[in-house]
Parts: structure tokens; C-alpha cells; sequence
């Protein structure tokens, strides 16, 4: 065991400087690790032997299940490097505690007091390294009468007021698709870590444990609405409003030939422009009436039957063909995209924003480069890790052991 | 509703660190307002007649809105246009950290405000930029708002039905932005504190979202699958919905993803008849007959309130909640003990007078930043009416003398 760590791989290179990240999140956090790895942090995911649970998520690529295949696996984990580890194993947490030593975060996502009861929990890291910052990204936060309800993705969709503000006034509260929960605690999490290193490397020296919940991070993402303050001024509650906005009209999704494009107009001159767009090509004369002018708000009244208009116009066009027109005729329209729209997209292709990565199994795909754009970011460098694939190279060449300690590590179901 | 509380000067983890903030809407001011929350001096520079659309926000009491966006931000009003106006911006620029924006590059160009110039006034300044589309590229130039992009953005088309998407009433995209904005800026941050460099880094909205649609973009790629909206329902469990409650509008969810916990539901229900057929004893056989399983399950919650079902439920370790109304939310007791929202003061815009003799409303209710750091706890306050803070920006940091600031102000800079 040398006490030396040895350094494999050019660091510093990416973004942000090479944090050191331990990675145990499910899929409420996996996003969270995914940001900073793609910027530039080495994150470490620590799987358990068997796997990550998410590498028997659907979809599969080829729809071949097997552990190195799930596109859930691969869009959520790429940059990561992965090592395995039971925690459940006392030589697992010993490894674990060593591995603490080394780095700036942990990430987790377990139900509040789990890692205590492992002899993880935050006071026990910050007795083996005080640098470290404790992330903890949970359905209800690790404190208050919910910290410990069983949640999922419509759990914390339903908690957070989210659903009762999408779908249709008179369905049921939808939830958005793709686990949508799970983007905004996990974006916070790591503004939040980001923060917290940046106290402890200018002011304290030391880490601390950050608390995110999922439900108030959800909370945030429609302050518009202002749900709470709604019922305490009204005693009323706000709700779902369909396809289109109540009151700007229009505003919302219109029917096409081939999906649905999204319209909104401003200002009076938008107006002007729309009404005789529609009568160039439906012939409608009413379209044109006076009562109908003016900004935002002024055809509220109107709703029902200039939605009608609207949607026996839409319909004649592609969304491609609405957009471009309404876009060269200075309104604002944009399509309802679907992820082939997306891949195929022209804008999206022209920024750079697909970036091809090569997986040993699966080959080549385009990812996405993330959300940010900068010349000093590169773009992630790395697809998604095999399964233990950094097991050599954590455990011996930066950790000291030999490579018969590593296979009787992996033969005591410690890695 | 929790009190604000006096600002705690010696843990913040962002002290020292000065932002300047020109820009309008949701996604950039809420972002430059966590880093306020997380102890940065933000100062917003804006024009105190042209206002930003947000003061009109919600229609029914305008400037509620503002108490999440311009919590702890010093604001001083300056007119970009006009020259002097101009170099006291750059004079304002050599003494930030940050500067953040989502005006267009040509507007700032016109001001003598691009890029490179900022650079040149301060070498290792932070600049973000926010976009909607996109700086660049085939749709960089075309009109769009944060409403219709989260529309592009892909999650529309993957939620609700095909014939129905489901659609939030609220701008969504907006807010992924804003956290992505904050991760830029910390990053960045943290970047100049190893580096001494500063960085340029565009944020768009659209990029933002497009990220948050996650696997289905690699399988259309793989597998050529165009992504199925996901309604409420999941492919490996049932039941998984929303189901209706006793109550106007009220709404519980359940997700039950394991037969340990079908029988836990099962006995809550009080094992009625219909639980034992053998259609409904594997998972398997409960997604092949979900609808009858959702109409069933629905039959039972109808009979208690959606607190009720939730209490039971998870009492038996099943994964369930309300679909929280803003009712629900304002008196949560969970909420509450995390301190989650919180009360405050703020003004009622009007155009027609100076920004000092706008009424003061309230009290209104905002929202924590949903982290809670254990060092480093976030801080609230007071927001400013436009250009408040003149005195403290052009008096104590430019050092203006008295006479110097009312000449300016009498040739209209500080409009």
C-alpha cells in the first residue's frame, strides 16, 4: 500500500476543476453527478457488485437486455468512471472510508438515516476527512414528518403541486414525462455542491452536509403559479388549464398534420399580423374584427371560438412549414418537438450540441453535450463506464492494492 | 410563513462575491437571486420605466411575482443607451465578479457592452449569457418565449397521450435555465479560484430543456423508437396513477412496484374480493389489466380524502401522496417545518409613478431555495423597488460625488 496516489490520466483538463465525486445515487441523483462529470469533475460511481439497478432499465439498445445496454445506463452516466463496492460488507464500508479520504463529495440518494445506520452517515465522514461536502438528494428532504414516506418520480410529481397544474381542467393531474422529477433536485444539487466547495477551498477549509428535496426543488419549477399564495389571497386552488392559456389568446399547443406547434401573440401588431394570416388562407372575415385586437389579455373573452379558428388553421400546416412561416412573418411559433425531431434538428446539429461517444459494447451514439456553451468547457469526453471497469485502476493503481488483493476482494463479494 | 430573517454575514457561502445583473423574465433573475440567497452581492441594473414584464406577474396582485426573483438584490436604475450611462456600467463591470445577462449580443454590442469589451474592462470577469434558441445557428435570430420552448424542448410530446399532451401551466424550460445558470456561474467560480481566469458561458433555454428528455434521445437513435407519451402509468408498475378522492378536485397517487406491496395495498383496502383474482396476483398480470386495476383502485379512494389515503398507505410502506393543491401547500405541516415558504413585503408597479411611491402589498409568500446547508444556511430578505439602491452603487461604490450624481440624474442616466 503506498500512500502516494497516482495520478493516471491528464487532470485539470475539463471545466471545473477535478473534484473528486462518489457517486451513489439512484435515479433521483444520477443527473446530479452527470452535470459535474460532464463538466469536468472526476466522478467515481460506486456500483454495487451486481450492478446499478438502473442497468436493467428500459429502453436497451438494440432492445438487447443485458447490463452494459440500458440507454438509461448510458445517457445518465456519462464521463463517470465506475468501481464496484458493497456497502452492505464491513471490509465494503472500510474500503468505502478509505475512498472518503481521497475526495471532495459524496452524492447519495438513500432514505434518511440509512447511511447513518451503515456508520456513514455525515458526522462519520467529516471524522475521516472534515473537507468532504455531503450531498444528499431525497424525495421530502432528511428532516419533517415526510423524510422517511416511500416516493417515486409520481409521488413527488403529486406532492409538489406539479400535477395538479398539468393535463386537462377536467381529467386527471398528469405528470410530465421522462421521470421529470428528477432533473430540477438534481440540478440543484449540484449548484449546491458547486457552492459549498467553493466556501470550504475560500473561506472555512471545511465541508458540510447540503439537504435537497425533490419536492421543493419540483416547488420552485412553476413559481409563476404561485399555488400557495393563490389559495391564501383567493381560497381557491390554481389548476390544470388543457392544451391552451386561459387568458393570452392564443397560447399553447395547436393541432398540424403531423403533431402540434406552440403560438403565442404579445403584442397588437402580432395580432394584426395572425388575423390576416388566417384570412389569406381560410377566407375567414371574422378573424378580422375589431373586437379581437389589442395586446395579451384583450381576447380573453374570446377563447372558445378564436381556438376553433385557430386550430382549423393550424391544422393545414406541418409543424416544420407553421414554424418557418410564422417565424418569417414575425410571429412566434415553435414545434412540438419529439426526440426524433430533436436528433434531426437543425439548430441543435448546427451548435454543436450532439456529441458522438464511443461505448465499447454499444458503439457509437450522439449525446448531448449538456446545456452550457463555453470555450473553456470542453464536451464530455466519455461514454458511460462498463461495470467496474476503473476497478484496477482505483483500487491498485491509485489505492496500492495488488492485483491478488483485487480478486480476493471481488471473491469476498467486497467489490 | 416563516419571518424573514436578518441576513447572516459571516457563513455565506458566496461572500465577496459581487454579480452585476442586466437582464429581464424568470430564468436569469431567479438564477442571480440564489446566488443573493447564498450570500453574493447582487446588483441588478435596470431601466425604472421600461419594467420588466415579471412586475405585472401574478395579473391579480402584480409584483407578488418579484419576491422570488429580486429577494436581497441592491437594483439601480441606469439608461443603457444613453453614453454616460454606458460608462457607468463598465465602471460597474471592473468591480464585479459576474456579470450576468439575457439581453441579444447586438443590443449589448449597440451599447458597447459585447463580449470582448467586457473581457477588455476585466480580464477574469465571469460572463453568462442567457439565450432562448440560441446565440447562434439557423434559429439564433428568431423570436421565441420560454412558454413555447419548453414546447421544443421534448417533453411535451412524451407526456399525456398522443391525441392530449400534457402540457404544464407554467413555463418549465425557464427554470431548468435558471439552475443551469447558477451551476455555470459556480463552476465557474470555482474555475477562477485554481485558474485565475475568467470564462464566457452560454446558457439557452432550449439546450436547457432538450437535455431533460434523457434516454428516448439515444433510442430513437438505437432503436428508432419515437418516445410514447408516458400518461401517468409506468411500465413496471401497477398500480401507478393518479386516482380521485373525496373532495372537489381532490387527487391521491399510488405507486406500487413490488408484490409486497400490492399486498400491503391490498390489505388496506381490506383484501375486498376483487384483490384475490388471479388476474391481479402478479405484476405482470396487473399491467396486462391496468385499466381495470386503475377503475378498481379508484373505486376505494373515492371513499377518503386524499390526506387519508396517503396516511394509510404509507403507514403499510406504500409509495403514495396528495396531489397537492396550493391549499394543501400553504398549510402544510412537513412545508412549514422545513421552513419552505416564507413571508414578505412587496410593491405594486405602476409605470405612471415613481418607483418610491408605488404601494407597498403584502404580506405575500415566496419560496425557500430548496437547499438546506448545514453551514452555510441561505438567507432572505427584503426586495428592492427599482433603483433603491442608487445612492449605495453610484454614491459608495463609484464614489460619485453628490453633485456629480444629481447632474446625471438630471440629464436622465438613472431612468
Amino acid at each position: 500500500m503506498t500512500g502516494e496516489t497516482e495520478i493516471l490520466e491528464p487532470k485539470g483538463s475539463g471545466f471545473l476543476p477535478p473534484y473528486r465525486i462518489l457517486d451513489l445515487a439512484d435515479e433521483k441523483g444520477v443527473f446530479c453527478g452527470k452535470i459535474l462529470a460532464d463538466m469536468g469533475a472526476e466522478v467515481i460511481k460506486i456500483e454495487p457488485p451486481g450492478g446499478d439497478k438502473t442497468r436493467s432499465w428500459a429502453p436497451f439498445y438494440h432492445n438487447e437486455i443485458h447490463p452494459e445496454k440500458s440507454l438509461y445506463f448510458l445517457y445518465y452516466n456519462t464521463s463517470k468512471r465506475s468501481v464496484t463496492l458493497n456497502l452492505e460488507h464491513s471490509d465494503g464500508r472500510d474500503l468505502f472510508k478509505r475512498l472518503v479520504k481521497t475526495a471532495d463529495v459524496v452524492i447519495e440518494t438513500f432514505p434518511p438515516g440509512s447511511l447513518k445506520k451503515l456508520g456513514l452517515g455525515y458526522d462519520h465522514l467529516r471524522k475521516i476527512n472534515p473537507r468532504i461536502v455531503l450531498a444528499s438528494i431525497t424525495a421530502f428532504g432528511q428532516t419533517g414528518r415526510y423524510a422517511k414516506y416511500k416516493s417515486s418520480d409520481l409521488i413527488t410529481m403529486g406532492m409538489s403541486g406539479y400535477m395538479q397544474v398539468t393535463g386537462d381542467p377536467d381529467g386527471p393531474p398528469l405528470r410530465l414525462g421522462n421521470e421529470h422529477s428528477h432533473f430540477p433536485a438534481s440540478q440543484y444539487g449540484a449548484s449546491a455542491i458547486l457552492a459549498a466547495l467553493y466556501y470550504r477551498d475560500t473561506q472555512s477549509g471545511k465541508g458540510q452536509h447540503v439537504d435537497v428535496s425533490v419536492q421543493e426543488a419540483l416547488l420552485t419549477y412553476y413559481l409563476e403559479q404561485v399555488p400557495a399564495a393563490y389559495w391564501l389571497h383567493h381560497k381557491q386552488n390554481v389548476t390544470r388549464s388543457g392544451l391552451n392559456s386561459p387568458v393570452l389568446i392564443p397560447g399553447g399547443l395547436y393541432p398540424c398534420k403531423d403533431g402540434w406547434v406552440s403560438m403565442l401573440v404579445a403584442t397588437a401588431d402580432e395580432w394584426e399580423t395572425l388575423a390576416r394570416w388566417i384570412y389569406e388562407v381560410k377566407k375567414n372575415e371574422d378573424i378580422l374584427d375589431p373586437k379581437y385586437k389589442g395586446v395579451l389579455y384583450a381576447r380573453q373573452p374570446y377563447r372558445d371560438v378564436l381556438t376553433a379558428y385557430f386550430m382549423d388553421f393550424t391544422v393545414e400546416y406541418t409543424k416544420q412549414d407553421f414554424f418557418m412561416e410564422a417565424q418569417k412573418r414575425g410571429l412566434v411559433a415553435l414545434p412540438a418537438n419529439t426526440p426524433e425531431d430533436l436528433v434531426k434538428d437543425p439548430q441543435l446539429t448546427a451548435r454543436g450540441f450532439w456529441v458522438e461517444l464511443d461505448h465499447p459494447i454499444v458503439g457509437k451514439l450522439k449525446y448531448c453535450r449538456g446545456a452550457l456553451y463555453s470555450d473553456d468547457m470542453p464536451p464530455p469526453g466519455r461514454a458511460a463506464p462498463l461495470l467496474g471497469e476503473y476497478n484496477e485502476q482505483v483500487y491498485c493503481r491509485e489505492m496500492g492494492f495488488s492485483l491478488g488483493e483485487l480478486t480476493s476482494l471481488r471473491s469476498s463479494g467486497v467489490i | 410563513m416563516t419571518q424573514p430573517r436578518k441576513k447572516v454575514l459571516n457563513n455565506s457561502a458566496l461572500k465577496g462575491v459581487r454579480v452585476l445583473e442586466v437582464g429581464l423574465y424568470i430564468a436569469l433573475p431567479l438564477a442571480s437571486r440564489m446566488l443573493a440567497s447564498l450570500g453574493a452581492e447582487v446588483i441588478k441594473v435596470e431601466s425604472g420605466k421600461a419594467l420588466d414584464a415579471a412586475w405585472f406577474s401574478p395579473t391579480w396582485s402584480p409584483g407578488l411575482n418579484q419576491l422570488e426573483f429580486r429577494q436581497l438584490k441592491r437594483s439601480a436604475t441606469l439608461d443603457l443607451r444613453n453614453p454616460k450611462g454606458q460608462q457607468l456600467l463598465k465602471r460597474l463591470v471592473a468591480m464585479s465578479d459576474i456579470f450576468m445577462t439575457n439581453y441579444g449580443r447586438d443590443t449589448l454590442a449597440r451599447f458597447g457592452l459585447d463580449f470582448p469589451q467586457l473581457k477588455e474592462i476585466k480580464n477574469d470577469l465571469i460572463i453568462l449569457w442567457q439565450t432562448g434558441l440560441g446565440g447562434s445557428g439557423p434559429y439564433g435570430g428568431y423570436k421565441a418565449y420560454g412558454q413555447l420552448i419548453q414546447h421544443a424542448c421534448g417533453i411535451s410530446t412524451m407526456s399525456g397521450t398522443p391525441d392530449n399532451p400534457g402540457v404544464v401551466n407554467a413555463a418549465y424550460s425557464d427554470y431548468h435555465t435558471a439552475i443551469f445558470n447558477t451551476t455555470a456561474v459556480l463552476g465557474a467560480l470555482n474555475r477562477r479560484r485554481i485558474t485565475g481566469n475568467g470564462t464566457l458561458i452560454e446558457c439557452p433555454i432550449y439546450e436547457s430543456g432538450v437535455c431533460t428528455v434523457g434516454p428516448a434521445l439515444l433510442n430513437y437513435q438505437a432503436n428508432n423508437i419515437k418516445a410514447i407519451p408516458s400518461e401517468n402509468r409506468h411500465p413496471f408498475a401497477a398500480p401507478h396513477g393518479a386516482y380521485p378522492c373525496k373532495g372537489d378536485n381532490c387527487w391521491c397517487v399510488i405507486a406500487v412496484f413490488t408484490d409486497v406491496e400490492w399486498e400491503s395495498l391490498c390489505r388496506v383496502m381490506g383484501n375486498p374480493q376483487w384483490t384475490r383474482e388471479a388476474k391481479f396476483a402478479t405484476m405482470a398480470g396487473r399491467l396486462r389489466n391496468v385499466s381495470e386495476l386503475d377503475r378498481l383502485v379508484g373505486e376505494w379512494t373515492r371513499g377518503y380524502t386524499h390526506r387519508e389515503v396517503t396516511t394509510m398507505l404509507q403507514r403499510e410502506g406504500v409509495a403514495s401522496g396528495i396531489v397537492a393543491k396550493g391549499e394543501d401547500l400553504a398549510t402544510d405541516e412537513h412545508l412549514k417545518h422545513r421552513e419552505f415558504y416564507r413571508e414578505g413585503t412587496y410593491y405594486t408597479a405602476n409605470p405612471q409613478k415613481k418607483s418610491s411611491e408605488w404601494p407597498t402589498a403584502g404580506p405575500g409568500y415566496y419560496t425557500s431555495v430548496p437547499i438546506q446547508f448545514s453551514e452555510t444556511p441561505c438567507t432572505y430578505g427584503p426586495i428592492p423597488r427599482p433603483g433603491q439602491d442608487n445612492d449605495f452603487v453610484y454614491g459608495e461604490l463609484l464614489k460619485l460625488s453628490a453633485e456629480e450624481m444629481k447632474t446625471l440624474a438630471e440629464e436622465g442616466v438613472f431612468v
